[in-house]
């Protein structure tokens, strides 16, 4: 049975919270991320904000704003950049190719997707890289310095 | 290093070369940064040029002969590449452009030795594999998506083939 609408417009392109709730989100790079689970939504001016994303057992959920969200597909959500947090665990390597250890942590620039440093394991010490030693982050971080070079910039740099 | 005597002619500083015997068991990175494997052998042509590597990936997979063209940085310490070679494609989950799961990167069609592919051979659980042109293929990245436009054929495998 068709139901009555006094919404004022016609709701029939919207998308509801069940076409939303469930859904695979899918970054810009193809990557799974994890399943929508809340949808945020602005209490005085009711705007859709966002949406939470559940990453599975043990795993922190992660809360994207509706300006990083693409499009709501009809099987995913898909994000129109690479979820800065993602990098977790990457290979972090030198301009020479050497592997200077993985990354444990990544500093962002206030509540945006935008870099600030990363935290990388080396050599059993955790040490804050800023941005500018980055060249490329794609399934691997590249610096754009050598493992020397690290060593000399990490003396007085390593976090406790 | 030891002492040695120099006998060069227009050659540059010997600091300034690659000891190829260093560069066995050293890392082959993709230009994502995905490890693609350790230097097994490298090749000179007849004029004395590094012409390629040969990279193995572990057990049970096939080696890999990589051509120079393809290297970005070439140290001791590793060899950064241009490309992401299409072999680590394999495995990898293809999705329609409505996010749909059509199945996971079983094979290639290849154009020729190179690093082109003109095709990808999708296989799904209980699905006959299917076949996928590049041109279908919208992006590349941790996951392969489909073209909009794109229907991906649903053939099961108690289904005759036509």
């Amino acid at each position: 049975m068709s139901q009555r609408s006094i919404s004022g417009k016609d709701l029939n392109e919207a998308v509801t919270s069940d076409d939303l709730l469930g859904k695979d989100v899918i970054d810009a790079d193809g990557k799974f991320i994890g399943v929508a689970e809340k949808v945020f939504i602005h209490p005085s001016t009711l705007d859709f904000m966002g949406i939470e994303v559940d990453k599975g057992f043990l795993r922190r959920g992660l809360s994207i704003g509706k300006d990083y969200i693409e499009r709501i597909a009809k099987h995913a959500v898909f994000l129109k950049i690479r979820v800065a947090f993602e990098i977790r665990g990457m290979n972090v390597f030198s301009r020479l190719g050497e592997n200077l250890g993985k990354v444990t942590n990544v500093e962002l620039i206030g509540y945006k997707n935008e870099i600030k440093a990363i935290q990388i394991k080396h050599e059993g010490k955790n040490v804050l890289i800023p941005l500018n030693y980055i060249v490329k982050i794609g399934e691997g971080v590249f610096l754009n310095v050598s493992k020397e070079e690290l060593m000399d910039f990490i003396k007085g740099k390593v976090v406790p | 290093m030891k002492d040695y005597l120099l006998i060069i002619t227009k050659e540059g500083p010997v600091e300034e070369t690659i000891d190829l015997s260093n560069l066995i068991n050293r890392k082959v990175i993709s230009a994502k940064g995905f490890v693609v494997g350790k230097v097994k052998r490298a090749r000179l042509n007849s004029k004395l040029v590094l012409e390629g590597v040969f990279v193995s990936r572990g057990l049970f997979k096939e080696q890999l002969y990589l051509g120079s063209s393809y290297f970005d940085k070439l140290s001791e310490k590793a060899i950064i590449l241009k490309i992401d070679p299409f072999v680590l494609l394999k495995g990898f989950k293809v999705i329609t452009n409505e996010g749909e799961f059509v199945g996971k990167v079983k094979d290639f069609v290849r154009k020729n030795n190179s690093n082109e592919i003109s095709g990808l051979v999708v296989k799904k659980r209980f699905r006959k594999d299917i076949s996928v042109e590049t041109s279908n293929i919208k992006a590349f990245g941790s996951s392969i998506i489909l073209k909009e436009n794109y229907n991906v054929p649903k053939k099961y495998f108690w289904q005759r083939s036509e």
